[in-house]
């Protein structure tokens, strides 16, 4: 070490503080009258804003609240973190500052607490902007409408309930049964999609958070990705601004332009650490003792969700937002909010989890109201046909259960449905890519699959898969590139499945003969 | 219907509104009573609260307090009485003195609920702050 870094050093060091301009201005204070659980009422602060940060004083440093409560001589304030040994007369400094989150292109990969303090032991995020966490939704004249897709390369979801860029699409379903497993599925399909991804726990299990994230890191899809975390045993006001905050670091990526995807997982422990605030709060409760505005509390976080036109920078946030239903209630206050807030549903149901259908998609209970418009050309021509397909087998698998004696016609349709049904059972962490799940529902509704004995479905579908990758690279390239599934393309595809097939040694003869005599 | 201790304290301050010491005190000694039949002693220290908010409203007063590690000196004094006389020109300022160790320096004034914080302790944390960013 020379005496000239020396210097450098407490060269630079003067500069920072000649820099450093002491000012001190007038500010608004109160003192703590009362505290507990989470919740501080404050008198004075008689200029106190609504949602502003307050800096309370206690005798071993300071902690952050903020004001929910604007009483006529007294602030009611939720504390952000630790109460620990603040009491009745502490001091009270109101910020003048609306509660903030840094954002920027620092936050990318990390992991953060509502408050955008990194909490993966990678040292501070040096953020260059703050963003407020509660913000009023992008209005009308700055939209446009969806019409780009999200790829979240599950079979079912693509091909049945796609979902497009600045949708809102509500992932809901019991406990344990997939729901976080299709939304982090999704963010792993986004890589190469010009995608950032923003996840959001709110009163999960650290443990379970944990495990996602190393999932995240191992398919590399912490390089585009951030987790903000509330854990389970953060205090209610963490988990009341945490999809509010996840929320302020997506519109950082969409003011430049972006898309982004933000997964608030679950809205249900959002609603419950709300009603926790508002009931200490002394609001009054409503319906399952849930305050009033939950419905507003919802509403405003998904509006925020939205596709900008062209003039405003075109980028877009889509939203995902999971609901856990309580032994498959979805009539009860916070879901029935939720879906009517949604631009459409995935709903997950048990019965078909427990068949060994997963992810367990209820195709006929899921809806996408705008999605259908955002799906690429060659998927809407080859999906349409499997809805159909799809809807009717669940209306014959209904009649089919009272007696075998059924005319040809329905007993081909159930056996193309038993096979739809295969095909739309995938592993986890297995997204499929769009063009490859084009030529597999392209094989199915063309009659290609007929043949292949059911069991033995996903093992074809891999194989073809692989088949194609392997050997059609070029017909795949051409959907990918045009969108669009053209005649020739069509008839390459056609050859490629039947040379294909002539490779298995495993279908059903007496079928192949069969339509080849129709033929 | 229960009378809320800022309405007791505006009672208060109307009834001896006028009047003279004596016959202040004298209102002073019933609304006690008043309030030992009423069952609201309890609330006292509630009532004194507001009574004092609502009297420094009503007369103009601005109390202040005046925090420095040593005794202040008497012209000092008389600058901090200006300062606050400057902001509202009708108003009578009465100052209390404190001294604390804990402010390092400097002086910390606090009127009403505004603070206009100078100590050494807090220019010393802002600096902290500014060097760490």
């Amino acid at each position: 070490m020379s005496n000239n870094t020396k210097d450098f050093v407490v060269e630079q060091l003067k500069k920072q503080i000649e820099k450093f301009k002491a000012e001190s201005e007038q500010q608004s204070f109160g003192t703590v009258t009362e505290v507990g659980d989470g919740i501080a009422r404050v008198a004075g602060l008689s200029e106190a804003m609504m949602s502003e940060m307050l800096e309370f004083k206690s005798s071993s440093g300071s902690v952050f609240g903020v004001a929910l409560n604007l009483d006529e001589d007294s602030v009611g304030a939720v504390i952000l973190g630790d109460v620990g040994d603040l009491k009745e007369g502490d001091e009270v400094i109101a910020s003048k500052r609306i509660l903030e989150v840094p954002v920027g292109d620092a936050i990318i990969g990390r992991v953060l607490n509502p408050l955008g303090q990194a909490i993966d032991g990678k040292g501070e995020v040096k953020a260059d902007k703050h963003y407020p966490v509660e913000k009023i939704a992008p209005g009308v004249i700055t939209r446009a409408s969806v019409n780009e897709p999200v790829q979240t390369g599950i079979k079912a979801i693509d091909s049945m309930i796609p979902i497009g860029r600045g949708q809102r699409e509500l992932i809901i379903g019991d406990r344990q049964i997939g729901k976080t497993a299709i939304a982090i599925d999704t963010i792993i399909n986004q890589k190469g999609q010009n995608m950032k991804c923003v996840y959001v726990a709110i009163g999960q299990k650290e443990s379970k958070v944990a495990n996602i994230v190393a999932k995240l890191q191992e398919a590399g899809a912490m390089d585009y990705t951030t987790v903000v975390v509330a854990g389970a045993s953060d205090p209610a006001s963490l988990l009341y601004i945490a999809p509010y905050a996840g929320t302020a670091m997506a519109e950082y990526f969409l003011d430049k332009g972006e898309d982004v995807l933000v997964i608030y997982d679950d809205l249900s422990k959002h609603a419950v650490s709300y009603r926790e605030i508002s009931l200490l709060l002394r609001r009054p409760p409503g319906r399952e003792a849930y305050p009033g505005d939950v419905f507003y509390l919802h509403s405003r976080l998904l509006e925020r969700a939205c596709k900008l036109n062209k003039d405003f920078g075109g980028g877009s946030i889509t939203a995902l937002p999971i609901i856990e239903t309580q032994a498959g209630d979805v009539s009860a206050y916070i879901p029935t909010n939720v879906i009517s807030i949604t631009d459409g549903q995935i709903y997950l149901e048990p019965d078909l989890f427990y068949q060994g259908q997963r992810p367990a998609v209820n195709a006929g209970l899921s809806v996408s109201r705008v999605g259908s418009s955002a799906q690429i050309k060659a998927m809407k021509k080859v999906a349409g046909k499997m809805r159909l397909e799809a809807a009717q087998f669940r209306e014959l698998a209904a009649f089919a259960q009272f007696g075998s004696d059924l005319d040809e016609e329905t007993r081909n349709k159930l056996e193309r449905g038993k096979r739809l049904m295969e095909i739309l059972k995938q592993d986890q962490y297995a997204p499929v890519e769009v063009t490859e799940q084009v030529a597999v529902y392209f094989s199915l509704i063309n009659g290609y699959m007929d043949n292949v004995p059911v069991e033995k479905v996903k093992e074809f579908e891999l194989g073809l898969r692989q088949y194609l990758v392997d050997t059609k690279n070029d017909v795949l390239d051409k959907i990918r590139t045009s969108g669009q599934l053209e005649d020739d393309t069509v008839e390459v595809l056609s050859q490629a499945i039947s040379d294909y097939k002539a490779t298995l040694d495993y279908l059903d003869r007496e079928i192949e003969e069969k339509s080849d005599n129709e033929q | 219907m229960k009378i809320s201790a800022k309405q007791y304290a505006q009672a208060l301050l109307e009834i001896i509104e006028g009047k003279d010491d004596k016959a202040a005190k004298q209102s002073v000694l019933d609304f006690c009573s008043l309030l030992k039949s009423n069952n609201q002693l309890a609330q006292t220290e509630k009532i004194i609260y507001y009574f004092r908010k609502l009297y420094n409203k009503r007369y103009n007063i601005i109390e202040a307090e005046v925090l420095t590690k040593k005794a202040l000196s008497a012209k000092l004094l008389t600058e901090v009485e200006a300062y606050l006389k400057a902001l509202d020109k009708d108003s009578q300022v009465e100052i209390s003195h404190k001294s604390s160790d804990k402010i390092i320096g400097g002086i910390v004034v606090k009127y009403g609920d505004k603070i206009l914080d100078n100590s050494l302790k807090t220019r010393l944390r802002q600096l902290k702050t500014s060097l760490l960013k």
